[in-house]
């Protein structure tokens, strides 16, 4: 198991270099394949969901480190973007896991998502006031969105709403 | 209680997880210019530096061509700009000095802009472009910044042509301007040359010769010629005396040329 993560570790490492750097070189008007996305979607897809969006967000602050770019930006939209990806997860085909025809088609749709997000969260954001709007408009309503919801608890029949 | 909250986070570990990490990294995106990062920038800069310099080779595989053709196209418009660009100085420089000239002397000059050259090897012509209209006059005295240039042939009405003074049948009587020597002036079809100039003068190389009082065409005191070389033929009376034009006759493109007969000028030598 640790030698797996660790592959895996090495393998993003190794891909982060590759897209800060090879990469950069055969990019047309600064089209580039992302393998970092690849790499993560084929690990998701292989060991599930959790792995997967933990993978995300270390290898996304990896990228964005060598990258120069905005720290916790591709964590962000990859994290996501992984947690969507994991339901495709299948668990009973860890042992025997083959990339199959609907692999590209899975790519493709994650890193349309990948990108949105990516842009969402790096286009003219003032980082100093993000925090204040990430608690004021994000978190905090957040949390008092999932209490309210537990009035649904109340109002249902027991039962009606299981885990 | 507590067996309540175990049973939540492992049932609902992946939301969790997920919700952290998100958190996480808007936390990371909120600080990004906080000075704390600036350590993590930097590093990355130089492991990104290190990196790239291992793999210039192959970038300058990639991009050899493309950098190749874009220098040369660079390149192309870098030298035609250049050449605009000494043209204008040049054109510059002449309008600043005959700008000097119009400044220090009278208002009975007109500025014009030299449009056709005729060069032959009896008589240089140019074309101006002003006329009776401006107040030019047959014979006309035409100058440039530093001296003579020639005389008034034929006017129109916006046009002139003016004859220059390398003309092999025009002779002019100069005079040193450092000790009044007097000789005559004429092109012999290649260079200027001061004649019946007495062996007992006192003649130097960089002496200027001006237009003398005996001069008919020409109004006095109007700098023409720098002394070149000297020679002294055996058996003749007469310094050997080889002049150039104190105005650079091949590159004129402004002249300045009189519109009163009788003009006094007073000439700064620009080298």
């Amino acid at each position: 198991m640790y030698k797996d993560i660790l592959i895996n570790i090495l393998l993003l490492f190794f891909l982060t270099i590759i897209q800060v750097t090879i990469i950069e070189l055969i990019a047309i008007n600064q089209i580039k394949p992302d393998l970092v996305l690849i790499a993560l979607i084929y690990i998701t897809l292989r060991e599930g969901q959790i792995p997967g969006i933990i993978y995300s967000f270390f290898a996304g602050v990896i990228l964005d480190i060598l990258g120069n770019g905005i720290i916790g930006s591709n964590s962000f939209s990859k994290v996501i973007v992984m947690f969507v990806v994991g339901y495709f997860h299948d668990p009973f085909s860890i042992t025997s896991f083959r990339i199959d025809l609907r692999f590209p088609l899975i790519v493709l749709i994650s890193a349309i998502v990948d990108r949105i997000l990516y842009i969402f969260i790096t286009l003219s954001l003032d980082f100093n006031e993000l925090i204040n709007l990430m608690i004021g408009y994000g978190i905090l309503p957040a949390i008092f969105t999932a209490i309210t919801s537990l009035l649904t608890l109340i109002f249902t029949k027991r039962g009606a709403i299981s885990t | 209680m507590i067996f309540w909250i175990v049973r939540f986070i492992n049932l609902y570990r992946q939301y969790i997880i997920l919700a952290l990490l998100i958190i996480a990294s808007l936390l990371l995106i909120s600080i990004n210019e906080s000075s704390s990062i600036k350590p993590i920038r930097k590093f990355s800069l130089v492991l990104l530096s290190v990196t790239k310099s291992f793999f210039s080779p192959l970038d300058e595989i990639f991009h050899v061509k493309s950098d190749n053709e874009k220098l040369s196209r660079e390149n192309a418009e870098l030298l035609i700009r250049n050449q605009m660009l000494i043209k204008y100085k040049l054109e510059n420089d002449e309008l600043k000095k005959l700008l000097n000239f119009i400044e220090q002397n009278p208002p009975s000059f007109v500025l014009s802009k030299v449009l056709v050259k005729m060069y032959d090897a009896t008589g240089n012509k140019i074309v101006i472009d002003k006329g009776y209209e401006n107040g030019i006059n047959l014979n006309s005295t035409v100058l440039g910044y530093n001296g003579l240039l020639g005389k008034v042939t034929e006017v129109q009405k916006n046009h002139s042509i003016v004859s220059l003074i390398n003309n092999t049948s025009v002779r002019i009587s100069v005079r040193s301007l450092r000790n009044n020597t007097l000789g005559i002036l004429a092109w012999d079809g290649q260079k200027f040359k001061v004649y019946n100039v007495n062996k007992s003068a006192d003649v130097q190389i960089g002496d200027v010769f001006l237009t003398s009082d005996f001069s008919t065409i020409f109004p006095s005191d109007i700098p023409v010629v720098k002394v070149k070389s000297i020679a002294l033929p055996e058996g003749l009376l007469f310094f050997d005396i080889t002049a150039e034009p104190t105005v650079d006759i091949d590159n004129i493109r402004y002249v300045i040329v009189t519109t009163e007969e009788k003009i006094k000028t007073s000439f700064i030598f620009q080298d």
